[in-house]
């Protein structure tokens, strides 16, 4: 049993020159030609729990365990700040009782847990905030204070998170250890998850907090471990893993079905990554090519030029269908010989990167040779042009024509067409590499030490494949603050590195 | 064991105050949030959009939203920032005497909800306004009102306003210092400009309320204009100087068009060197044609007049002038008395104050009436009238696009095979936030055709 008083106090203080500096050189606030920015800030927030743990454990074959946790948050409304949440966790080691001599452990298991989460400080107050300051011209000279009514809409009534876990799953081992399997089952849900949705600022609020109905998370996690080889001088020593994920939005609020997660805009177009309620998670949305219903062709404006959707195309989840990795470890003697692979099946990104390369013309595309064996950017007079094909949206006959390679690139698909800019993220990738030695106790001599492993290790050394162009590299899609990754824009190159490990053991 | 614990926690839900922000301020006065309401003033102009649809402007390095390639546009800044600080001052104020009369406060407040409402359906069409801003109240998806009906209400809330005014200023005015005159008589303007709007959809309405705000009071003087006067201070400069200026972004984007210089040149206009720059080539006034790629060579064109883009430059919302073209036209149609002799005193009325405000004088004025392209003939009174108001709004576009759909005039140009859309199209993200509202308002005004950007609107009728 035990308790535990959550106690965290932040604070910091900021200030910057707006405007320039009124003297050269000098770096201080009070240089501020306009008025300098200043902000100063405190958080704090409690929390205070109590918990209990039992466990059992019967013939070494049988356990059991179980969980109890009471949380009291200082950011929840009091009446909505203090909630329990229970776990149990139950294992059998069948391995014993089956007697079977290949299998040398086998467990099942099972749980269930519930965990409770609150909210971050200061969602339930605060409807003002500080706005610019307005100095009146002479003679007046007034200082104006501004406020305003931020937009936000506040809800007093948020109440704690669920997160109810359920998994099941088997471990096995065969011919003494030499060949695993592990199986793992489980499904989340998540209840009155305190999300924050976006509202249409027609109600005078961009966006407010909610308990979302509910949200699920279901999925596997299957891995092979084997040690093929073992003996004295060498071992390998294999494992293979893989996870499939799928999580959905079930339940969102009264009237509310979609869960806006990101948006971006570029040029005065914008693309979305949304959550629909009874879809799969993070779908995005964005403009895509016009196309004729019964052939699928794209449909071409009168200027021969690829139509498009306003930004409310559906292109599906970025989610990827399965992830996982391959590790094998070798020893060779002394030596150990490490590789880690990553891999990834499916999943979709949208690329700022290959959008802007090729709506400024700097992409190879932009400037090759079309099959009239003129490059792309001369006159169609002369016989260049970048063929399209299509649909005439006014005439509904097939078109094939040439249009001028800039207008194409630059304002038709540079700056609307996100369909043509969407990646598919499957990728291999070879995470890391390693070499190493081991001194052992008796090629130290005197020193107390046991052993001294030295390796080098190279991350990032290689992408094996990837869908994607080569150019980009969807197992770094940064995610910032989002859960989701789902797009790139000027993504930084990945960078290889070359590293010293050393370990050593006293 | 458990019993004992549980007597241990019964006080530990209490919290006290640690929960309230004290990061934010937890009172604010109406004065205050009406000043930051003033703040968005310029966003009503300082729009390149803008200046496209009235095709003042054209781009010259990266030639893109000037082809009419981007139909929407996002009301949900005017909505969520100044709407719902005036909204907020409207239906919970503070009250605080020490600011000035409470009635004025919140007359203050009304007209300038009419004139952002104003502005947002003259862009849009059919927009929210009676279940607008009630998002505490509960209602997060407001049906789009008509837009027939919401000049209705404006009509009613400046009429409102107009009659509570009292003696007394208020506090922390950025616009007129808190005169309640000034404020009346802008309310009154609002209902004349709002009234000649409808010239073409409803001539009989609008000939009333033009009648009723002239007898109530429009404004007088220059000082009487709604200007939001930008700083020379990085904290509330003019956009174009953050665009334009070598200190700030540096984009030398924009160039007045060739049929603004040209009318200009026409006329030997003396605003021309206030509107435009001479060109770099050889000094002399050249405007760019409106959906020309050309302008990436700069030198040969004229670009954005200095006068427009200073750090301080100001921002003509409601001017003198406009009243007085208001004036003229209603003058013309008959809807006051002196036929065209004296709607041709109020148009040169109106070309002078439209001198004094861009140029500081009136030097010029009686060549400029002179002018066979200038001077007012009956014949040809209100297209001259339209003309030359096109010219003197230069820069608020959004304002010089309405009057032009209204009267035709002047002859903007196609781009692309593509003429001057009639409407914006609404936010995308409408359709996952408002979903169901915003599809009934587009099939009730569009029909079938989608969140057109060449629907007509309800004064549109021409």
């Amino acid at each position: 049993m035990g308790g535990n008083a959550y106690h965290r106090k932040y604070t910091y203080m900021t200030g910057s020159t707006v405007g320039g500096l009124n003297s050269p050189d000098y770096f201080n606030l009070a240089a501020s030609v306009d008025r300098p920015d200043i902000a100063n800030y405190i958080l704090e927030k409690k929390i205070r729990s109590m918990y209990g743990l039992v466990s059992f454990g019967f013939k070494n074959r049988y356990f059991l365990e179980a969980t109890l946790r009471n949380d009291n948050s200082s950011t929840l409304i009091q009446g909505n700040n203090s909630y329990w949440y229970p776990s149990f966790s139950a294992s059998y080691v069948f391995s014993d009782d089956l007697k079977w001599k290949p299998l040398s452990y086998g467990k099942l298991r099972l749980s269930y847990a519930q965990a409770g989460s609150d909210l971050g400080v200061y969602q339930t107050n605060g409807d003002l905030a500080i706005g610019t300051v307005y100095t009146l011209p002479p003679p007046d000279g007034e200082t104006v204070n501004t406020i305003y009514v931020r937009d936000v809409l506040l809800n007093p009534d948020i109440k704690p998170a669920f997160a109810h876990s359920y998994e099941a799953g088997v471990d096995l081992k065969f011919l003494d250890n030499r060949l695993g399997l592990d199986f793992t089952w489980y499904l989340q849900k998540n209840v009155n998850q305190i999300l924050p949705l976006t509202l249409s600022s027609t109600s005078g609020y961009a966006s407010t907090i909610i308990n979302a109905g509910m949200i699920r998370n279901k999925g596997i996690e299957v891995s092979l471990s084997a040690t093929p080889v073992r003996n004295s001088f060498f071992t390998w020593q294999t494992l293979f893993n893989f996870s499939r994920n799928r999580s959905m939005v079930v339940e969102l609020a009264d009237n509310v079905n979609v869960y806006l997660h990101d948006n971006t805009r570029y040029s005065q177009v914008d693309s979305y990554l949304n959550s629909y309620v009874g879809e799969e998670f993070g779908s995005l949305i964005g403009k895509a090519y016009q196309r004729d219903s019964a052939t699928g062709m794209i449909l071409l404006d009168n200027n021969n030029m690829p139509m498009y959707t306003a930004a409310t195309h559906n292109f599906g989840t970025v989610l990827p269908d399965m992830t996982g990795g391959w590790q094998n470890t070798f020893r060779i003697w002394k030596f150990d010989v490490g590789a880690m692979i990553d891999w990834q099946k499916g999943g979709q990104f949208f690329s700022r990167t290959a959008m802007l390369a090729h709506k400024t013309g700097i992409a190879p595309a932009t400037a090759e040779m079309n099959d009239r064996g003129k490059n792309v950017r001369d006159p169609i007079a002369d016989g260049g042009g970048v063929k399209v094909k299509g649909i005439s949206n006014s005439t509904k006959q097939y078109v094939e024509a040439y249009v001028d390679a800039k207008t194409y690139y630059r304002t038709h698909l540079g700056t609307h067409v996100y369909e043509e800019w969407l990646m598919d993220a499957s990728y291999i990738k070879l995470r890391e590499l390693r070499l190493g030695y081991t001194f052992e106790k008796k090629d130290l001599g005197r020193l107390p030490i046991q052993s001294i492993n030295l390796a080098f290790i190279a991350r990032n050394p290689a992408m094996i494949w990837q869908k994607a162009p080569k150019g980009l590299d969807p197992s770094e899609l940064s995610a910032g603050a989002n859960s989701i990754s789902w797009r790139e824009s000027g993504q930084a190159n990945t960078v290889r590195s070359y590293g010293v490990n050393l370990i050593v053991n006293f | 064991m458990l019993l004992f614990s549980a007597v241990l926690l019964a006080g530990c839900d209490k919290f006290g105050d640690i929960n309230v922000n004290p990061n934010l301020p937890s009172k604010a006065s109406n004065t205050q949030l009406i000043a930051n309401a003033q703040l968005m003033l310029p966003v009503l102009q300082e729009v390149p959009q803008g200046e496209f649809y009235a095709q003042y402007l054209m781009e010259t390095l990266y030639p893109n939203l000037s082809f009419y390639t981007e139909p929407s546009a996002s009301f949900y800044t005017l909505y969520n920032d100044p709407l719902m600080n005036l909204e907020t001052v409207l239906t919970k104020p503070e009250i605080l005497p020490a600011d000035g009369p409470m009635a004025n406060q919140l007359a203050v407040a009304k007209v300038l909800k009419a004139y952002f409402f104003w502005h947002i359906t003259d862009r849009w069409g059919d927009v929210p306004y009676s279940q607008a801003l009630k998002g505490k109240e509960g209602n997060t998806t407001p049906v789009y009102d008509t837009q027939e009906s919401i000049y209705n209400a404006l009509f009613a809330l400046l009429t409102q306003a107009t009659s509570e005014f009292v003696a007394g200023n208020i506090t922390n005015d950025i616009i007129y210092g808190g005169n309640p005159d000034r404020w009346k008589k802008l309310s009154n303007t609002l209902r004349l400009l709002m009234a000649l709007r409808m010239s073409e959809v409803a001539p009989d309405k609008a000939r009333d309320e033009f009648q009723k705000a002239v007898t109530a009071g429009v404004m007088t003087e220059m000082k009487d204009n709604l200007t939001f006067n930008n700083l020379a201070d990085a904290n509330n400069e003019s956009y174009w100087y953050n665009q334009w200026d070598e200190d700030r972004l540096g984009r030398e984007w924009w160039a007045p068009t060739e049929l603004l210089v040209n009318t200009l040149k026409a006329a030997n206009d003396p605003r021309l060197p206030v509107y435009a720059t001479a060109r770099d080539k050889d000094g002399t006034y050249v405007g760019l044609p409106y959906g020309s790629l050309d302008g990436s060579t700069l030198a040969n064109f004229s670009l954005l007049g200095e006068a427009v883009r200073t750090q301080n430059a100001p921002v003509y919302l409601v001017t003198y002038a406009q009243v007085l073209f208001a004036l003229a036209e209603g003058t013309k149609r008959g809807w006051l008395t002196g036929g065209d002799a004296k709607a041709k005193e109020y148009y040169d009325e109106a070309i002078k104050q439209s001198l004094i405000q861009w140029t500081g004088n009136n030097t010029g004025h009686a060549a400029l009436i002179a002018e066979p392209s200038v001077a007012y003939t009956p014949a040809n009174g209100l297209q001259q009238i339209a003309i030359q108001r096109w010219v003197h709004l230069y820069m608020h576009g959004f304002e010089a696009w309405a009057e032009y759909r209204r009267t035709g005039f002047p002859a903007l140009v196609t781009v692309d095979g593509k003429a001057v859309p009639t409407r914006q199209a609404y936010p995308a993200d409408e359709s996952f936030n408002n979903g169901d509202n915003y599809r009934a308002a587009i099939s009730r005004q569009f029909a079938n055709s989608g969140d057109n950007p060449y629907g007509k609107l309800w004064w549109d009728k021409n």
